[in-house]
């Protein structure tokens, strides 16, 4: 009978009233119902008492699932009693039973899933049960009961397996191929039986195979997959607790969300053969930073060769050709070329060991060259929400703008995306700014705020895009904006409690971001976190121990390097070619670097630039990252011929990543080319040449206008200042360098960057004369070369030179020499170039110019390092003319004065003509020729210094002393 | 034809007619989507209308850039605007299946169990959703935009400006109201 109109109003106001009491309440309130209401209570009655029954009525439709059902030890759930939980996850709990009634001796894993009340729920575990009876193979588990209990907890009843997962004890045991494809074949012929009762499994993937102790795998989740899919509303097998997985093992059609057939199965199968094989997943290299990627890939089915991913010769060799195409027969994405059955499946395999023609071929090239056209229409992703989301009617996904082969052309797909989707009116902006003329960060930097304003509430989703929006920064080397927004991502996974591979792997991003950034302390403290959270994972774990490497070594802390470089190859060894294997050899190459060895390094960059290249294509950023290391290193080693091929790659590629890929690129070619002139060694380039270079740069860049960060043109202003300083016009350097300065002290916080900051404002410093400055300076320079764990490199020596020299300028001998003793013995460089000698002579020639300056000429004479029997090396011009001052002082000018003319020979060649060191010479060469009696050759030499310091006047008093000398002598004899 | 963010932008400027334009634009898009949902026979459980929501390039709409009652407005139209959608479909399916007739069946919880994928308890639920209005409107809109539209508790509470507390408390009367009014 329907509830009238009026009695409708009455119920509501009496539902009010009931839900405000206490259980306990309800049925006296009940009775005491006044008597006009009294005809609706059995109605509120049976409302209220069945209140579960309420909350599980509709709920279906409202979306949200019942949660896991509660359950504790000793509890009973149908006829079982809960002994101990065994596992847990999103599509519910595990547990430990045994029969209550204690009919059974046996104990079951009773598996307590997380399905939303819906309609035939109960029916759907019925048939799950007839289909467990159905499957009785030794390699099954079996599912002995499943049901509903009296609370309405769905249920199943599982033999309990003790064993441990399939992939895991492959690896503890290290087991070998013909023994892996044996306990392939296992569980491949458990598959084709199963089939062979018409029932799919749909989940395969190692955590579903335990292997007992006696070496036999076990099957599990037969058939539940099918029935948690049923229920939960997107249907979506990756889905747990909210939380999306990598898809690793599902098919193509899965991923669309097509009809499931055997041949789902055979493709699962496939990965798995996969992993077994090679010890890597089929899509392991694609970056997993969005969802998209990764289905994407699947779609298109690209898959490298499992033996391609083997490091080992002898396993790829038994890899090659039969069992390749094995695997990517059941790896193809259209069910239909895949091997139709299991069956099919095990036989090729059984063919294979006993050495008959398998019937998998490798892929035709015509059938290669068809998927490539199928490249360009990749579908969007069915279950993606976030492509979905973004994409709305856009018609092109992020997918497709990070696997743009040409990366010019991501940067325009991103930018045009990014225009097309966001296209909203900022209220409040000014002018009439076309969206497109924007650079395409500051379209991204929108783009995350209507992140963050545009899906309040879904704190999910917004994790994710943060983590695509910093990746793509990261890409471009925008470091600030990508550990920004790495620095979100990271947060907001923390507040909704992600799961830890998720929070390992935006950690890691983060930690990279600050480093590259060079906010080294912070990078450290997320590396360490990165690295905790991916302990668990075999994946995450070499990146984030390569990272906190990296961290370490910048620290200057070599034994935690070395410690944790060994981790990372050591869970590498198997991996084949990764990009945390390129880094880990770059890593390795490094420290070698800085332990001197610079000669066995430079392989081991290479072959890791190779793998970068290997993994990621001709513009791999890796492989940019380590080649301008490279390049860097070689240059710091005078072997700049050597450093301009890997520069040149890693500079063109960097261009075209498009808009802050050429900023970058203008940052590291300047400080190079900079570094060149600059260098022991001069000339490596010319002063010209670098000039220019860096002037294009700077114009390059001042273009962009506001977007660029000021720590940019600063730096740019710093190399440009750099290589006035070393031509030696001082007062062009001087506004440059203290600008610039001023800016990158403020950021500067890696102990290499200090030093280069105090070393160059040393250097500035002692030439115009301030003194104390530069002698802070240096001291500052000696001791962060300590801290770095460089105190003995031959490197250093030259801090130690320069702090004498600033003390010799200022006349403070014994003080000088006291810098000098107190040097550490410096080790010869190894893998320099010509001029690598200089270094370890620095010391005994420094010594020496103090006794000369002092007045002690033949103590100088003493301290002089044998002199180089072939002198050609320009190198040598500092040399050159102290010992021509030597010999001069000694009363020997005949042999002087040639060795001083020669010295300012090659000097005047590589500086600036009012060079004051350059002038000082001369005034050094007149004296000297003064005393030879060349006194017309010692006038013009006088003259030239002369007019460089009128050029140049604002000078340290050193640099003129010996001119006044010189010009005094020269006063006609009378006048004063 | 305009875009959906145009047309909001439209609508915050107040022009006329903007709102209607705007609703008709929506309609279309969730008639196409609640149809490519309901076409999917695989899954046939529930209509999942959350998902089907959290699909929708709508719930991408800059919505929060409309004004209160508007976003309001649009939110309670998305909502009746599923409800018939899916309503509709329901009952063309099952005449499809059925040969024509539909014969109502009273909800109990013992006999949903054997119905199929629920359709019965939606139609049901729509059937009574009207009478509820007609006593307590604000519990049928909770009802409508929860069970029909997919959307969440928050978004109700924000859209009605209620707390989400209110809210619950709503859907959960709002429930058992219609439990019993279809028990009997």
């Amino acid at each position: 009978m329907p509830i009238a109109a009026q009695d409708l109003a009455t119920l509501s106001r009496l539902l009010d009233e009931a839900m405000e009491l206490p259980p306990a309440r309800l049925e006296p309130w009940l009775d005491d119902l006044p008597a006009e209401h009294a005809h609706l209570a059995a109605q509120l009655r049976q409302v209220l008492a069945a209140r579960t029954a309420a909350t599980q009525f509709m709920q279906s439709a409202a979306g949200s699932q019942t949660d896991a059902a509660v359950a504790d030890a000793g509890d009973r759930v149908g006829p079982y009693r809960l002994i101990r939980e065994i596992g847990r996850g999103g599509m519910g709990t595990v547990w430990l039973a045994e029969r209550a009634d204690g009919s059974l001796k046996r104990n079951v894993a009773l598996k307590l899933p997380r399905l939303s009340w819906g309609a035939g729920l109960a029916e759907r575990m019925a048939r799950e049960r007839d289909i467990g009876a159905l499957l009785e193979h030794p390699n099954i588990a079996r599912l002995y009961d499943a049901g509903v209990d009296e609370r309405g907890r769905p249920f199943l009843a599982l033999e309990y397996v003790d064993g441990v997962p399939l992939d895991q004890w492959c690896r503890s045991k290290a087991l070998s191929l013909p023994e892996r494809l044996r306990l392939f074949l296992q569980i491949a012929r458990a598959v084709s039986y199963a089939h062979g009762r018409l029932v799919v499994h749909r989940d395969l993937k190692p955590s579903n195979m335990l292997v007992t102790a006696d070496g036999q795998a076990h099957l599990l989740d037969f058939g539940i997959a099918k029935l948690l899919d049923d229920s939960s509303p997107a249907g979506n097998l990756t889905q747990e607790q909210g939380r999306v997985l990598t898809p690793h093992y599902a098919s193509p059609e899965q991923i669309k969300g097509e009809t499931i057939t055997v041949a789902s199965d055979v493709y699962s199968l496939g990965v798995l053969l996969y992993e077994l094989l090679s010890g890597t997943r089929p899509y392991a290299h694609i970056p997993s930073r969005t969802l998209g990627a990764l289905e994407s890939a699947i779609l298109e089915g690209e898959v490298p060769l499992p033996s391609s991913r083997v490091t080992d010769r002898a396993t790829r060799q038994a890899l090659r050709g039969e069992l390749d195409a094995i695997v990517c027969h059941a790896l193809r994405p259209d069910p239909q070329q895949r091997y139709a059955t299991a069956d099919a499946f095990v036989q090729d395999i059984e063919r294979h060991l006993k050495g008959e023609r398998v019937l998998a071929q490798p892929e035709s090239v015509r059938y290669r060259v068809a998927r490539l056209f199928r490249r360009h229409r990749a579908a969007l992703l069915a279950g993606s929400t976030i492509v979905a989301a973004i994409v709305g009617g856009a018609g092109f996904s992020i997918v497709q703008a990070k696997r743009a082969s040409d990366a010019a052309e991501r940067a325009r797909v991103v930018k045009e995306f990014v225009v097309d989707v966001f296209k909203v009116n900022e209220r409040g902006s000014t002018g009439n700014k076309d969206l497109r003329q924007l650079p395409a960060e500051l379209l991204l930097e929108r783009g995350a705020k209507l992140i963050e304003t545009r899906f309040p509430g879904q704190p999910q989703l917004q994790a994710e895009l943060y983590g695509v929006v910093g990746g793509i920064f990261a890409d471009m080397g925008a470091n600030a904006q990508a550990a920004d927004y790495a620095t979100r991502q990271v947060e907001t996974l923390v507040a909704i409690d992600a799961g830890d591979a998720e929070q390992a792997k935006a950690t890691l991003l983060l930690a990279e971001a600050l480093f590259a950034e060079g906010r080294i302390a912070d990078a450290r403290v997320r590396a360490d976190r990165a690295l905790a959270l991916s302990e668990r994972f075999d994946e995450l774990r070499p990146a984030a121990l390569v990272l906190a490497a990296r961290v370490a070594l910048k620290q200057g802390d070599k034994q935690a390097t070395r410690a944790l470089l060994d981790r990372a190859e050591h869970d590498l060894r198997n991996a084949g070619a990764t990009v945390a294997g390129a880094r880990a050899k770059a890593m390795r190459a490094s420290m070698l670097t800085s332990d001197n060895r610079f000669d066995e390094a430079i392989p081991i960059f290479v072959s890791a630039i190779d793998t970068a290249l290997a993994v990621e294509g001709p513009l791999s950023p890796t492989a940019i990252g380590i080649r301008l290391e490279l390049q860097w290193l070689f240059v710091n080693n005078d072997r700049g011929e050597e450093s301009k091929p890997h520069r040149q790659a890693a500079l063109s590629a960097l261009r075209t990543t498009g808009a802050a890929g050429e900023i970058r690129a203008a940052l590291e070619e300047s400080r190079t080319v900079a570094h060149m002139f600059t260098g022991m060694v001069p000339a490596q380039i010319s002063f010209e040449e670098a000039r220019d270079t860096i002037e294009r740069n700077r114009a390059a860049v001042a273009v962009r206008g506001a977007i660029v960060p000021r720590t940019i043109t600063a730096d740019l202003d710093d190399a440009l200042g750099m290589v006035y300083v070393g031509w030696g016009d001082f007062a062009r350097a001087a506004p440059l360098t203290e600008s610039s300065h001023a800016v990158l002290s403020a950021n500067a916080e890696s102990l290499g960057q200090r030093w280069y900051l105090a070393s160059r404002q040393a250097v500035v410093a002692m030439h115009l004369g301030r003194h104390d400055e530069a002698a802070k300076h240096y001291q500052e320079v000696i001791e962060l070369r300590k801290q770095q764990g460089w105190a003995t490199h031959p490197f250093a020596a030259a801090d130690y030179a320069y702090a004498a020299l600033n003390l010799r300028m200022q006349k403070r001998f014994d003080a000088a020499e006291r810098i000098l003793t107190s040097a550490p013995q410096f080790e010869h460089l190894k893998g320099g170039g010509v001029g690598s000698s200089g270094y370890t002579d620095l010391i005994p020639r420094a010594l020496a110019a103090v006794h000369l300056e002092r007045g002690d000429p033949a103590a100088a004479w003493k301290v002089l390092p044998p002199e180089e029997r072939d002198q050609t090396s320009d190198a040598m011009h500092d040399d050159i003319l102290l010992r021509g001052q030597v010999l001069c002082a000694l009363g020997r000018p005949a042999e002087g004065l040639p060795r001083l003319e020669r010295a300012i020979g090659i000097h005047e060649r590589l500086v600036y003509a009012a060079d004051p060191s350059l002038a000082r010479a001369r005034a050094v060469t007149g004296q000297c020729a003064l005393l030879a009696g060349q006194r017309s050759r010692a006038q013009t030499l006088a003259t030239q210094a002369r007019e460089a310091f009128i050029a140049q006047p604002n000078v340290s008093p050193y640099f003129k002393a010996p001119l006044q000398e010189l010009e005094q002598r020269l006063r006609p004899a009378g006048t004063s | 034809m305009e875009t959906l963010t145009e047309l909001i932008r439209r609508v915050n400027a107040g022009e006329d007619g903007a709102r209607d334009r705007l609703f008709a634009t929506a309609y279309d898009e969730l008639r196409v989507l609640a149809r490519s949902r309901l076409r999917d026979g695989g899954r046939n459980t529930v209509l999942d209308t959350t998902a089907l929501v959290h699909e929708s390039y709508l719930r991408f709409l800059d919505s929060n850039q409309l004004r209160q009652d508007d976003r309001r407005a649009f939110f309670g139209y998305a909502s009746r605007v599923m409800r018939s959608v899916i309503i509709d479909s329901v009952r063309e399916r099952r005449a499809e299946r059925r040969g024509g007739d539909a014969t109502e069946l009273t909800l109990d919880t013992a006999i949903a169990e054997s119905l199929p994928a629920g359709e019965q308890q939606l139609l049901d639920v729509h059937a009574a959703l009207d009478d509820l209005h007609a006593v307590e409107p604000r519990l049928a809109q909770v009802v409508e935009m929860r069970y029909f539209g997919g959307y969440t508790e928050l978004e109700i509470a924000e859209a009605l400006e209620l707390t989400e507390r209110t809210v619950r408390r709503d859907w959960d009367k709002a429930r058992m109201m219609l439990l019993a009014m279809l028990r009997s």
